[in-house]
């Protein structure tokens, strides 16, 4: 019994202590009028996730198009050859220069741009959230 | 003579539609094969084991954004602006990020430096990409990234109280 009682406790320790768990466990459930500022939330914030979604799907779009460029270039230059160097290049001297320009400065002042964007809105609507939800009567215990 | 005309011009209407079928079916053989090679290559890409990190680490990166992990609402952008031209590495990046007055800049860029690592990889393992038509690109590219109605709901518990 009392092996049963320490497995059960140990159980239950581990089960808290898992981060997310303890920490977003619902402590009551939302008024009405704080279900009304988290739908409103919701509505607000899918918009914004789904313009998110669009630049992230923008930047891919990007990256699989600019292999289409790459690959051009390096078959205007001769394509595949053994020997390399300037009056041979290959796919090494060609192409990863380039990718590797692109990824340093498009990609990253791309995601930079997208992220900004979606940050902004995002706390616009926390903080939209917050006034709400501070404007709603305290719930009665 | 009239009706040994007419019937020259029907059998070369005839000929000319057999061969206009002929082309038109070729054609779309060529098509056909094109379509399922490229079919294969959007689902080689999707289905790669590094897009569901590439997913996971765009979600993490999000919840760090609305958590506020980076600071952004307190970064100068016209010093990044300005000083983004003589960047040629990340680790400058970092330097001006984090003089900008950006919070936990090393992690911001590697993790945009992973997503890039990603798709890139994506694309030397599937070079057939580039026969990709644009609709298929686009189509392939929304598959890149799962932030949907879910992600705000784990959002919602991020904020919650309740």
């Amino acid at each position: 019994m009392k092996k049963v009682s320490f497995f059960v406790l140990v159980f239950l320790l581990a089960f808290l202590s898992v981060p997310g768990i303890s920490q977003y466990t619902p402590t009551r459930p939302p008024t009405q009028c704080e279900d009304a500022c988290l739908r409103e939330f919701s509505r607000q914030a899918d918009g914004h996730v789904a313009s998110y979604r669009s630049a992230l799907t923008s930047i891919a779009y990007q990256a699989f198009g600019t292999a289409v460029t790459a690959w051009v270039s390096f078959f205007d230059a001769g394509g595949f050859t053994t020997t390399g160097g300037a009056a041979n290049p290959t796919w090494g001297t060609v192409v990863t220069p380039l990718l590797a320009l692109f990824q340093n400065n498009v990609y990253q002042d791309a995601i930079f741009q997208a992220d900004l964007s979606y940050y902004s809105n995002i706390q616009n609507d926390m903080n939209g959230l917050n006034l709400c939800l501070g404007q709603c009567p305290a719930p009665s215990l | 003579m009239a009706i040994t005309n007419h019937s020259q011009l029907n059998m070369k209407s005839h000929f000319a539609i057999v061969l206009g079928i002929f082309v038109l079916t070729a054609c779309s053989g060529v098509d056909e094969n094109s379509a399922i090679e490229n079919q294969k290559t959007i689902q080689d890409v999707t289905n790669d084991v590094t897009v569901s990190e590439l997913n996971e680490l765009q979600e993490n990166h999000a919840v760090m954004l609305a958590r506020n992990e980076f600071n952004l609402a307190n970064v100068d952008f016209d010093m990044i602006k300005e000083g983004r031209k003589n960047v040629k590495s990340n680790k400058e990046l970092i330097l001006l990020y984090e003089k900008a007055g950006m919070t936990n800049a090393a992690k911001y860029v590697q993790n945009n430096q992973k997503r890039i690592d990603i798709l890139s990889s994506l694309v030397s393992k599937n070079p057939n990409i580039k026969n990709l038509s644009q609709v298929e690109l686009m189509r392939m590219s929304s598959r890149m990234t799962n932030l949907d109605s879910n992600f705000v709901r784990k959002l919602i518990k991020i904020r919650s109280v309740f």
